[in-house]
């Protein structure tokens, strides 16, 4: 039951998609899915399936990564962004920043319609990024990507500026994200609290209209007429290929992937581990599997607590736990162990760091030991003056997808054989919330995606803390860990940026603040008849160039 | 969840079996009983193994003669996990019935002994807790006071109480209305006593039918409401919960999920025949 | 005569009022005594709600009033059939329902006649066979009803989409998808009323008509389609409120195995996630759905099975 939702920050922080579209790899046997597989051609619907759906349809107010990719299609940007971080012109022909980097101006096409027929003007982005920002919207992300947002100035019918209150070098990747779309003014005037109901009531100007929508169940698109404004990124222009697609919301995994491997539906997302080896030996469907950027699922260590103030009882769990054992069992050589606290395919990755480290029981019974841990109960807990060595471990059932699940009960399985207690308690979402936020955890598990380092401010800054917003689960306040992320948001050189990022991974795992478990992959299942399948720079299919063969 | 099924049942059936057969499965359900007791008091009698002890090496292995039903997704043996589960889930079930009865046999002798209003009030509340389905009531249930086998058990012991309530209440009141007890109030028993000794006792013979059929639809509703993501947390082996967790994988390892179905199966039927049978010969 | 008959029906109705307003109340309680933040709620598991944006939801909401002016304005609502609005999923609940309704009642009906069905022609072929006969079906319906749905289920899915893919394995659409779930939730059901309408069969078939019936030389099958059978059936009718009963609980777990769209995963999904609107609206729907048929059975009972209406003449 993983909704997949997105902490706020996380994207804010994240720049420049770099590696996300690099790192596909194809496996199986249709190793050409690049598009070169004959000439496109117009028709047919796809059907795609994922396992959550969003819990409403505004990408204005909503956060999850799978409402961005379905309404990807259907909201257009002010500009597009390529998998190795340029930006391209898409409604925006072409715009200007100020020196001071306070003023953005956009000059826009001229021919572009919202599917009510309203024009899209400078107009139109002023309105929808004032709704943005403005608190009856209650947006969750949205509003943290325009940042330090101040105003917007409509100059002419087709020039707008954006004033910022401070510089923001990510302002580009921002409006380059289907999150800051523009609903029509018409719809924003007409039904305003409507908008997040999806299907018609949401009007915006990209080559696929939302015709309809049955909650939790599927979401229906269709073709725009006349649409001749793709972006930059795209390889063809003019009319998308397909008439339209659907989302299908299939939360079992087995019965999203038997669906695409009988051919009822064009795509499965989110193929589980467990499925992975036997759909390599299925012709029936190609497996996409693709790393998945960010800082890999990661055991936080709560350094408040007075147990985890002591380095050395951090260190027993970093190296009492044989994640590699556990990851190899249980997801059958799927996915790697994981090496760092960011994946292999982010930038800044240290690629040295996984052979510092590792299981060594014995080196954690040592450890247990020197703490004072010596006497044991009657259920083989550790004991120290008559109290086991026993953690914490709450989670929330919304967010915690099974593979997680029975990854923290091997976790818990294997502190067990040294002694150590995990208490691993299931909350409904707002009790969890609470008790995280009261940091009253020793341990929390959590996974990070984005593509830039800058994530690890989100992660282990002291200014990150929980409380404020942030994803510092451990609740680290390091001085050291501290400078070193100071530093690298100051430097704009990637080279030295990387190396002080290295540095900083380096310094988490010294620390322990962190069991960094694996790396995970997103894999898709794709059928023979789906052609042009590429991915953006969020990672997401891009369907504008995906086109369909008969059958 | 056959508790209101077998209300209408309980007066009018004839044995679903007859003669020598009767008495075979009357035998055999016995004995299965008794092996069930047994499991769930001492399961170290089956099984040497701890049910929660992982093996990374041995994931997925299909049934063998070292593990008579597999191993799941963490390398844990399933035979193991569904011998310690049989605690968990015939606790539940009898605690939830035990709650049902408890407070079935409250509100129905209150009820039946009460005066009119009192008994109008008390039934129009069992009316509205009726108008719920059982399920949906023990999952209002569950979310109010949390998950995990206790409160499981109180979720569909309170969902069971408005049947329960019914029957005793309906059998008492005969009883109340009948001419001993009438004379019996005339000479100034007093209720509770009354109630005890003559009431009670005419109320029991349904009751334990009712009492063994419902103990096998609450440990299917429990194993339910672990599908649902209810029940009791991981990794306790609760049968509900095995099977939820092995769905995912019923592709790949089916043994994972099917062993600890088939025990709720066996656990269910067993209790169905003893209590048809029970019913039976009292009934003769 | 048709005064006392509308004084029934009146009756009759009124008590379902009742139940349905207590159903409305229990509900509003349950779910207030749920433990965790009504706001906390309604912002979802998201870490990063800033105060602002918290102030802002109890305000809209209306969160921060006593809880019996919450109650009566509740009430008010529904009355005026405004349901209100979703917290989770940011649209009113009744558009929410909408589409979910319809798969859930196709599920249920089809369900309910298949499972009928099911009932009628393992009572009627056991009827004509031997008494080994009658003794294996015995045994297999008692088997069959013993089984949990959601084990059922599963082994249907497991056997005929994954392993032999003959039936989809997802979604709502088109009949070929509705027929598991359907079996899923009509075997066990087929097989407890085929239990009770064997009882009744063999009940009519002791009956003196039955008696003169075959002397006048008509086969058992004949007996069983043309005279007996109509005994047979009633208890279905009677039985409606547990068979409804059980549909309601059985479409909740066959929903989510399923990934079946409709009410019960709604409801799962809702009571998870303490969304207060959709959660009452959906126990009440079920409620309504309850009482209206029961009503609805009970009222017409004396025109089904005659017996009943000697009874009640008498």
């Amino acid at each position: 039951m993983d909704t997949r939702r997105r902490f706020l920050s996380l994207s804010a922080g994240s720049f420049v998609a770099l590696f996300a579209g690099s790192a596909v790899s194809a496996c199986g046997t249709g190793e050409d899915q690049a598009g070169n597989d004959g000439t496109p051609r117009p028709g047919g619907r796809l059907v795609f399936a994922e396992p959550t759906s969003p819990i409403g349809w505004d990408p204005q107010v909503g956060t999850e990564d799978v409402l961005g990719l379905i309404l990807r299609p259907v909201f257009d940007s002010l500009v597009s962004e390529t998998p190795d971080g340029r930006y391209l012109p898409w409604l925006a022909t072409s715009w200007t920043v100020s020196d001071d980097g306070l003023t953005y101006t956009f000059v826009l096409r001229e021919d572009v319609t919202f599917s009510d027929g309203t024009p899209f003007d400078a107009n139109a982005v002023k309105v929808n990024f004032d709704r943005v920002v403005a608190p009856e919207t209650k947006s969750r992300y949205a509003k943290s990507l325009l940042g330090p947002y101040k105003a917007s100035t409509v100059l002419d019918s087709h020039r707008v500026e954006v004033t910022l209150s401070r510089p923001y070098s990510q302002f580009l990747h921002a409006v380059s994200r289907p999150y800051l779309g523009f609903h029509s003014p018409r719809a924003l005037a007409e039904h305003p609290d409507s908008l997040g109901s999806g299907g018609q009531f949401t009007v915006s100007t990209g080559p696929y209209v939302f015709t309809s929508v049955v909650q939790g169940q599927q979401a229906v698109f269709t073709r725009r007429e006349g649409y001749n404004w793709g972006p930059g990124t795209a390889r063809h222009t003019g009319r998308p290929y397909l008439d339209g697609y659907t989302v299908q919301f299939v939360i079992d995994d087995q019965s999203r992937v038997a669906a695409a491997t009988s051919g009822q539906i064009g795509i499965a997302d989110q193929v589980p581990a467990a499925q992975l080896a036997g759909l390599r030996r299925q012709t029936s469907v190609t497996l996409i599997s693709r790393d998945v950027p960010g800082s890999p699922y990661t055991y936080y260590l709560n350094t408040r607590r007075p147990l985890f103030r002591n380095a050395d009882a951090r260190r027993v769990i970093l190296y009492g736990v044989d994640v590699a054992s556990i990851t190899g069992g249980l997801f059958q050589g799927q996915y790697q162990r994981a090496g760092s606290i960011l994946s292999p395919s982010t930038r800044s990755y240290d690629d040295r760091l996984a052979s510092s480290w590792g299981y060594d029981r014995a080196r954690a019974e040592r450890l247990l030991d020197s703490l004072g841990y010596t006497g044991r109960d009657g259920d083989g807990y550790r004991t120290k003056d008559g109290a086991r060595f026993s953690l914490q471990f709450p989670f929330a059932t919304a967010n915690t997808t099974s593979e997680r699940r029975n990854y923290d009960t091997a976790f818990q399985a294997e502190l067990k054989k040294i002694g150590v207690e995990v208490v691993l308690t299931e909350l409904d979402a707002p009790t969890y919330i609470k008790r995280t936020l009261a940091g009253d955890y020793d341990v929390s598990g959590l996974a990070w995606g984005g593509s830039d380092p800058s994530i690890l401010g989100n992660l282990f800054s002291a200014r990150s803390l929980v409380t404020q917003g942030g994803g510092n689960k451990a609740w680290v306040d390091d001085p050291e860990l501290e400078a070193l992320l100071d530093e690298a948001s100051r430097t704009i050189d990637l080279n030295k940026q990387n190396d002080l990022y290295r540095r900083v991974q380096a310094r988490v795992i010294d620390q322990a603040y962190g069991l960094p478990t694996y790396v995970a992959k997103r894999s898709l299942a794709v059928r023979p008849t789906v052609h042009g399948l590429e991915f953006d720079s969020a990672g997401w299919p891009f369907l504008y160039d995906v086109w369909a063969s008969g059958a | 969840m056959s508790v209101e099924l077998e209300l209408e049942r309980v007066a009018t059936a004839p044995p679903a079996l007859v003669g020598r057969r009767q008495r075979a499965v009357l035998l055999a359900g016995t004995v299965l009983l008794v092996v069930f007791a047994a499991v769930m008091l001492f399961p170290s009698l089956l099984t040497a193994g701890a049910p929660d002890v992982t093996d990374t090496a041995r994931t997925f292995r299909s049934p063998s003669l070292t593990h008579p039903f597999g191993t799941d997704q963490l390398g844990r043996d399933v035979y193991t996990r569904v011998v310690h589960g049989a605690r968990i889930s015939l606790l539940t079930g009898i605690g939830a019935v035990i709650i049902g009865v408890g407070g079935g046999i409250l509100l129905g002798l209150v009820s039946a002994a009460a005066g009119r209003v009192v008994d109008g009030v008390l039934m129009r509340f069992v009316d509205v807790l009726l108008a719920f389905p059982e399920l949906l009531l023990a999952l209002l249930v569950v979310a109010i006071i949390g998950r995990g086998s206790a409160n499981v058990a109180l979720a569909i012991g309170l969902a069971a109480v408005p049947h329960f309530a019914r029957l005793v209440r309906g059998q008492a009141f005969a009883v109340i209305r009948s001419e001993y007890v009438e004379a019996a109030r005339g000479l100034g028993v007093p209720p509770w006593r009354y109630l005890t000794r003559h009431v009670l006792p005419n109320v029991a013979g349904p009751l334990v039918v009712l009492a063994s059929i419902g103990t096998g639809s609450a440990i299917t509703a429990a194993a339910g409401l672990s599908i649902l993501g209810l029940g009791p947390a991981a990794p306790s082996p609760e049968w509900g919960a095995m099977l939820a967790d092995g769905q995912e994988y019923l592709g790949t390892a089916w043994w994972i999920a099917v062993f600890p179905g088939l025990a709720v199966v066996a656990v269910v039927l067993t209790l169905t025949l003893l209590g048809r049978n029970i019913q039976a010969r009292a009934i003769r | 005569m048709t005064a006392a008959v509308l004084r029934h029906v009146g009756r009759r109705l009124a008590a379902g009022v009742l139940v349905l307003w207590g159903a409305a109340t229990l509900t509003f309680v349950a779910l207030h005594l749920v433990p965790g933040d009504q706001a906390d709620a309604i912002l979802g598991p998201s870490l990063t709600a800033t105060p602002q944006l918290r102030a802002q939801v109890i305000a809209d909401y209306g969160l921060d009033r006593p809880v019996v002016v919450q109650y009566l304005d509740y009430l008010g609502s529904l009355l005026t059939g405004d349901l209100g609005r979703s917290y989770q999923r940011d649209m009113p609940v009744e558009r929410l329902l909408a589409d979910q309704v319809l798969p859930t009642m196709q599920l249920a009906v089809s369900a309910a006649l298949a499972g009928l069905a099911i009932a009628v022609i393992a009572v009627v072929v056991t009827a004509a066979s031997g008494r080994v006969g009658r003794t294996a079906a015995t045994v297999l319906e008692l088997v069959v009803a013993s089984v949990p749905n959601f084990w059922l289920g599963l082994v249907l899915l497991t056997l005929f989409s994954f392993r032999f893919p003959i039936f989809p394995s997802i979604g709502a659409s088109g009949g070929l998808g509705l027929v598991l779930p359907t079996l899923t939730l009509a075997l066990p059901l087929g097989a407890t009323l085929a239990q009770v309408m064997r009882q009744e069969l063999e009940r009519a078939d002791r009956a003196p008509f039955a008696l003169s019936v075959r002397a006048r030389g008509a086969g058992e099958l004949r007996l069983v389609l043309a005279h007996t059978l109509r005994h047979a059936v009633t208890p279905a009718v009677t039985l409606s409120a547990w068979i409804v009963g059980s549909l309601i609980g059985g479409t909740v777990l066959v929903e989510n195995i399923f990934a079946r769209p409709g009410i019960g995963r709604l409801l799962v999904g809702a009571v998870m996630s303490k969304d207060i609107p959709v959660v009452t609206t959906v126990v009440l729907l079920s409620a309504v759905t309850f009482v209206l048929i029961n009503t609805v059975v009970d009222l017409l009972y004396p025109v089904i099975d005659p017996r009943l209406r000697a009874e009640r003449a008498r």
